[in-house]
């Protein structure tokens, strides 16, 4: 070791000695400081607090390491000895001693500039020169500075932990937090209670979280947590999923926190430092029992029905709900067509309700369906949380008669009595009486056999029902009055086998045969009428299925589609084939369906929607206007005599009353229906008043006095054919007047309607429809062309109303509370006295007298 | 029916309507031009011309839609008429609701279309299809008479609409269902097209090739007069046309014209000839219509028989190059050297001479005593046969022939029944004395073939079939010749025909 160094080292050493340990405490309490400090900042718990506290200790951590690194190397360079070591005692002796140093390097690089040994001999004596006592007696007032800045550095880490040191705990577990979520617990809240409140229409008591069973509440529960905060001034949270509630001062010393439970969950308590929670320790697990929907079930469904096949379908229902019942409503659907009737509005807090309906082939939906219809019973329930919530039964599955169907089969059936009096015309045409007794007694027993025969197809089609369908009123009249005469013949010729009297009986066979044949003719071209009016809406149907398909590709089972049109098609192909059935109109216009159905077909098969729908818009145009393909005028006289049937001769002719009668009956028929779906529609209108306001009522009121124009118009037509039956000079029977009182009905509800009453036009209108259809099965003889509408019943024994009462079952369950079977005796006696009395059979205009009574008494 | 006058006169008022609205003169004689060639039914010659017109201008759009519908592609016409630039031009709107009309009716419709002999054939019902030769076969055969008689080639193809009923009758010819219902009108001349309801629609079918004969007249007319045939003389024409296409037939001319028109003016049912109004379609009654043909036939073969030398088709010569409010007369005079007035009065002279006996029961409202009678005798008859008890069937309708004794459908039904009883000679005996007959129709036809054929005369029955096959194709009894089924006819087209009637039949 050179003696230049030796004494460079001895300066070192006197100043580090001195200096490096206060340097290096002081480096610490600084960046200690900066720890703290950040940490503060990061409690804020904004990102950009936390992002400062970040940047300002990661500045610290590496200057300060930088700052290590730099004190170790340092000194090996003998010029920062001297710089920092002698610099600060003895400046001019440093200059002098770093130049000597600059001159020996320079002179040993080159030489020329002078002699080194000299410029050592230089340097040594500089070196020689510094005191070094001098250099420790300065090292230690540098020290006694940095013992200085050390101590303050720490005295202001230091100055937070009188106040809450544990806020620098909280700012660290703010500034690492990860997802708003700090990663270290800590203790909040002390839990004083945990309180459930359970939904007010479940009726139940509160009760403490920690007494239920696996923590299991109702759903919409609240649970309310009181406690005692552990450290005050922290924004404290009950955490339940994603969400949280801000626990508020419960003015008791305490904080309290209330949250609704729709599902399962945890709680936790936290406290929020702005975008981070800091969980609390420990958490609660919570289970949520939900409100399950109501379970609603027909007896025997799913299943199948064909209306054809049957004249009433009784169903028997049953619902049930885990909390509480509020309404249970029959749901009729065919199609994109749909209908409620209310079925039970049971108590509330009622679990359970049944009850029986009869739906009958004549209400007014399964008349105008021509899809399957399907039938359900749907409950809902009182869920005030969620809302209310709807459970479905299987579908009962009503398949209607195709259109046509019946009307087809009738027709066959008044055509197979038309053939057999053309048989017995036949026989008794070629028939010859001879003179001889025994060829007489012979004759007389083959006209009985023969005459008998085509009674015995009388006496069917009187009494056949098809479907909902049986022979008019009118027609069978005409059916018994030719079988009268028949009979009234053959006893003649019984009486007296002559020539005389068989001839009668031919004219009487020949008569009859061309009576009914007229009639079926009358019937059928009334029936085909009527049927190709309800296939044009099935065809208009069928296009817009075509325009939904072509417009938006779409193929949609609602709007419109493939499986729409497949069913309308289907409907029309049905249809159409039973309309060839029913006489000469009927057979013309199912040809034309056929035809229009086959181009229909031929430009979707190949993908022309646009040819597919002008097929069809133009068969449903046709079908709107249902006489013949051709009819009127003839070019000339060379047509064939069938060119005029219809002129009136000058004997009396039982086919022209035929004619008449069957169009009359065939009126009031359809009068009947169009009142029906008139009836339905001011329904609607009655439920849009109901739910309405401001401009939808205004809706609603035009909608309902364009109602009213119409059923004045309905009126118009009972008045009409009322009018024509007096015309004909028959007696005033019962069916008149029940038209009568029908068309007072409807000129009541037109009136009502254009005062804005729904109510009263719904019930004028109801018992308009029950006096149609009295007019309509003519009740002097007691029987009935159509099947009536439903009847319903409740709990499987009490009706709500007589099997007349037209299905306003649902009317009366809506306004009368009538008490639940479950309440005490005395109401359900009461309940059972006031429903017997309206199932009982009264006077029509009585009856809804007693029904205004019993709501009044029931309300 | 003809009504071509009021389609010049849509299209002359829609290029009206449609300059006055836009507030600009026409000034397009290639819009001009290609009116004038859809009047005279040269589509061809439109188009060229339409191709030289200014696409934009609305008068093109409207006449462009017009040729459409003459083409019979109804869906461009619908579309064009549908551009803005014809909203609010009732001529357009008019057009647009017809050709709307037609694209429904015709839409996804079975096309015929026979290149060779000039003729296209649309069938609104495919199962009509099998009657497209026969039509054909009249269309060719008429076509011919037309040019030899009126000196006018009618175009290729001619296009004839075959619909189902009046409803679209109407509706494709833009009449009123209620006019065409009321005169039992069946086809119609428009649109550059024949537009004829299918024998199907009339449950014992009428004389559909006749009429289709009658529409072509109307055509031809029309191109050969550029549309300026007064109504009474395309009616006559047409009248006289309707028959002379084919061999004549029993009961052509009966009843007589003269006898009619004579008998129908004497009793107020006829018109001057120049005050028939726009169409016989839309006359009063059916009654009405009769004798107003009957007028016009009696008239025109009047006219002709007098100034003979081709004059009808020199007549439509004349009218084609003239206009104003006196070109009928001053057509008429350099023809024949006198006026309609002069015209109509030497032909009510000349017809007070004829023989103007109606027989009964084809004169114009008379009912014949115990019409009624017979004529459910007729229906009892019809209901026995179907039931097969024709021994009954026979005594019944021998009441009905007894009542109607000149009614060839009943002799056809009683001859059926006795036949079928085996009493040939009696049918026989019902067919010995034509002139007995005044009205025939598809069945007596058949009947009488059936009767000819038991004589032996193949050629007379085959004529027979014919002519029942030109009244009611899709009678099986007509149209199988007689045979039961599974037996058809030999011919390829007879026996197509044949499965159709017997398909039709069967449905019934």
């Amino acid at each position: 070791m050179s003696p230049d160094v030796a004494a460079l080292e001895r300066i070192a050493r006197a100043w580090r000695g001195a200096v490096d340990r206060p340097a290096s405490r002081a480096r610490a309490s600084l960046v200690l400081a900066v720890v703290v400090a950040s940490a503060l900042v990061a409690r804020v718990g904004t990102p950009v607090a936390r992002a400062l506290a970040a940047l300002q200790i990661s500045v610290a951590l590496v200057a300060w390491a930088r700052q290590a690194w730099v004190e170790r190397r340092a000194w090996d360079d003998p010029r920062v000895v001297v710089a920092r070591a002698v610099a600060g005692s003895d400046p001019a002796l440093a200059g002098r001693t770093l130049r000597a140093m600059t001159l020996a390097v320079e002179v040993e690089a080159d030489p020329r500039l002078g002699s080194a040994a000299l410029a050592r001999l230089h340097l040594a004596r500089s070196l020689a020169a510094i005191d070094v006592d001098r250099v420790a007696a300065h090292a230690a007032l540098v020290a006694r500075r940095w013992a200085i800045v050390s101590l303050g550095a720490t005295l202001a880490a230091a100055a937070v932990l009188p106040f809450d040191p544990f806020r620098v705990v909280e700012g660290a577990d703010v500034l690492v937090a990860r997802g708003g979520v700090a990663p270290v617990p800590v203790e909040w809240l002390e839990i004083a209670s945990l309180r459930v409140h359970p939904p007010e229409y479940l009726h139940e008591r509160d009760f403490d979280l920690a007494d239920t069973p696996n923590l299991r509440v109702p759903a919409g529960a609240v649970v309310t947590v009181r406690g005692r905060p552990l450290r005050a001034s922290r924004a404290l949270v009950l955490r339940h999923d994603d969400d949280e509630t801000a626990f508020v001062d419960d003015a008791g010393g305490g904080v309290v926190a209330r949250v609704t439970l729709l599902a399962p969950t945890t709680l936790r308590v936290g406290a929020r430092f702005g975008g981070v929670v800091v969980p609390e320790v420990s958490s609660v697990a919570v289970d949520v029992i939900p409100d399950a929907a109501p379970v609603a079930a027909w007896k025997g469904a799913p299943k199948s029905v064909r209306l054809l096949e049957t004249a009433e379908i009784p169903l028997e229902w049953e619902a049930t709900d885990d909390h509480g019942l509020r309404e249970v409503d029959l749901v009729l659907r065919a199609g994109a067509k749909e209908e409620r009737r209310v079925l039970a509005q049971p108590d509330a807090g009622a679990r359970a309700d049944r009850g029986g309906y009869k739906l009958r082939a004549g209400d007014p939906f399964l008349k105008a369906a021509w899809l399957p219809v399907e039938v359900r019973v749907e409950a809902r329930d009182d869920d005030a949380v969620l809302g209310p919530k709807w459970g479905k039964s299987e579908p009962v599955v009503i398949i209607p008669p195709a259109v046509g169907e019946a009307e087809a089969m009738r027709h066959e059936a008044l055509a197979r009595f038309r053939d057999a009096l053309v048989d017995l015309a036949a026989d008794r045409i070629v028939a010859k009486v001879s003179d001889d007794a025994a060829a007489r007694r012979e004759h007389a027993l083959h006209e009985e056999n023969a005459t008998g025969t085509a009674l015995a197809e009388a006496d069917l089609v009187v009494g056949a029902r098809f479907g909902r369908l049986r022979l008019p009123k009118s027609a069978r009249a005409l059916v018994r009055r030719e079988k009268s005469a028949l009979e009234s013949s053959l006893r003649a010729e019984r009486l007296a086998t002559s020539a005389k009297t068989h001839d009668a009986s031919r004219v009487v066979s020949e008569r009859a045969a061309l009576a009914i044949d007229a009639a079926l003719g009358a019937l059928a071209s009334v029936d085909a009428t009527a049927i190709a009016g309800r296939l044009g809406a099935v065809a208009d149907d069928a296009a817009d299925a075509v325009e939904a398909m072509h417009r938006g590709g779409a193929v949609d089972a609602g709007e419109g589609g493939e499986a729409r049109l497949d069913a309308s098609l289907g409907v029309l192909d049905a249809a159409g084939g039973f309309l060839s059935r029913i006489g000469a109109l009927g057979h013309d216009l199912g040809e034309i369906v056929a035809n229009d159905l086959k181009r229909a077909r031929r430009a979707r098969g190949g993908a022309d929607l646009a040819h597919a729908e002008l097929a069809l818009r133009d068969l449903a145009a046709r079908l709107r206007k249902p006489h013949a393909s051709f009819s009127g005028g003839s070019r000339s006289k060379r047509d064939s005599p069938k060119g005029d049937q219809r002129k009136p001769e000058d004997d009396d002719d039982a086919a022209d009353d035929a004619n008449d009668i069957a169009r009359e009956e065939a009126a009031l028929q359809e009068l009947a229906r169009d009142h029906a779906s008139e009836s339905a529609e001011t329904e609607k209108a009655r439920e849009k008043l109901g739910r309405s306001r401001g401009g939808d009522a205004d809706e609603g009121r035009r909608e309902l006095d364009e109602l009213g124009r119409r059923e004045g118009k309905l009126a118009d037509r009972a008045k009409k054919l009322r009018e024509q039956g007096k015309q004909r000079g028959e007696g005033k029977s019962e069916s008149e007047r029940a038209l009568e009182r029908a068309e007072s009905e409807m000129r009541a509800a037109a009136k009502a309607m254009r005062e804005g009453d729904a109510e009263g036009a719904a019930r004028h209108q109801a018992e308009a429809q029950r006096e149609l259809e009295k007019a309509e099965r003519g009740d002097d003889d007691g029987d009935s062309d159509e099947e009536g509408e439903a009847e319903h019943d409740s709990h499987g024994k009490n009706p709500h109303e007589s099997p007349d009462d037209g299905g306003r079952s649902d009317d009366m369950a809506k306004r009368a509370k009538v008490p639940g079977t479950d309440d005490h005796k005395g109401p359900e006696e009461f309940r059972r006295r006031v429903m017997d009395g309206l199932g009982k059979p009264a006077d029509a205009r009585l009856r809804e007298a007693v029904k205004r009574y019993a709501e009044g008494l029931l309300r | 029916m003809k009504t071509a006058s009021r389609f010049f006169a849509l299209v002359t008022l829609a290029a009206t309507a449609v300059v006055a609205g836009h507030g600009r003169a026409d000034g397009s004689p290639a819009v001009a031009a290609a009116r004038e060639a859809i009047v005279e039914l040269d589509v061809a010659r439109a188009a060229d011309a339409l191709a030289r017109a200014d696409a934009a201008d609305p008068a093109t759009k409207l006449t462009r839609a017009l040729l459409d519908v003459s083409l019979g592609d109804y869906d461009a016409a619908v579309e064009g008429l549908r551009s803005p630039s014809l909203a609010g031009v009732d001529a357009a709107a008019d057009l647009l609701s017809l050709a709307t009309a037609c694209a429904r009716a015709t839409a996804a419709a079975v096309v015929v279309d026979d290149a060779a002999r000039g003729v296209r054939l649309r069938f609104q019902d495919e199962d009509d299809a099998p009657l497209a030769p026969y039509m054909t076969a009249v269309v060719e055969a008429a076509r011919a008479t037309l040019a030899r008689d009126l000196g006018v080639e009618l175009p290729r193809p001619l296009r004839v609409e075959v619909v189902r009923d009046l409803f679209t009758l109407a509706a494709m010819t833009g009449l009123a269902e209620e006019s065409v219902q009321k005169t039992g009108t069946v086809a119609i001349a428009k649109w550059g097209r024949v537009t004829i309801v299918s024998p199907r629609a009339v449950p014992h079918g009428y004389g559909w090739a006749d009429t289709l004969a009658h529409e072509m007249a109307h055509l031809a007319q029309t191109r050969g007069s550029r549309d300026r045939a007064p109504l009474w003389l395309q009616e006559g024409i047409a009248k006289r046309e309707e028959t002379r296409w084919r061999s004549p037939e029993p009961f052509d001319d009966l009843p007589p014209a003269d006898a009619v028109a004579f008998d129908g003016l004497a009793r107020g049912l006829g018109r001057p000839l120049d005050g028939i109004g726009p169409s016989i379609a839309l006359l009063p009654t059916a009654d009405h219509a009769a004798v107003t043909f009957a007028e016009v036939t009696s008239f025109v073969r009047h006219f002709d028989r007098e100034v003979g030398d081709a004059s009808l088709a020199k007549l439509l010569l004349a009218l084609r190059e003239r206009e104003g409010p006196a070109h009928v007369d001053d057509a008429l005079r350099e023809v024949s050297g006198a006026t309609l007035a002069d015209w109509s009065a030497r032909w009510r002279a000349w017809l007070a001479t004829t023989p103007h006996e109606v027989p009964d029961d084809l004169a114009i409202g008379v009912t014949q005593p115990h019409e009624g009678r017979s004529r459910r005798d007729f229906t009892l008859g019809e209901l026995l046969a179907s039931r097969g008890r024709h021994e009954a069937a026979a005594i019944v309708l021998g009441r009905a022939h007894e009542g109607l004794p000149h009614d060839g459908t009943i002799r056809a039904e009683l001859a059926a029944s006795l036949v079928a009883v085996g009493r040939p000679g009696a049918a026989d005996e019902l067919f010995a004395k034509l002139d007995e007959v005044h009205t025939g129709g598809g069945r007596f036809y058949a009947a009488l073939a059936s009767r000819f054929e038991r004589l032996g005369d193949s050629a007379a029955a085959a004529s027979a079939r014919l002519s029942g096959v030109r009244e009611a194709p899709f009678d099986a009894f007509v149209a199988c010749e007689g045979k039961a089924a599974p037996e058809s006819p030999a011919d390829p087209d007879a026996a197509s025909l044949c499965k159709a009637a017997r398909a039709w039949g069967a449905a019934r």
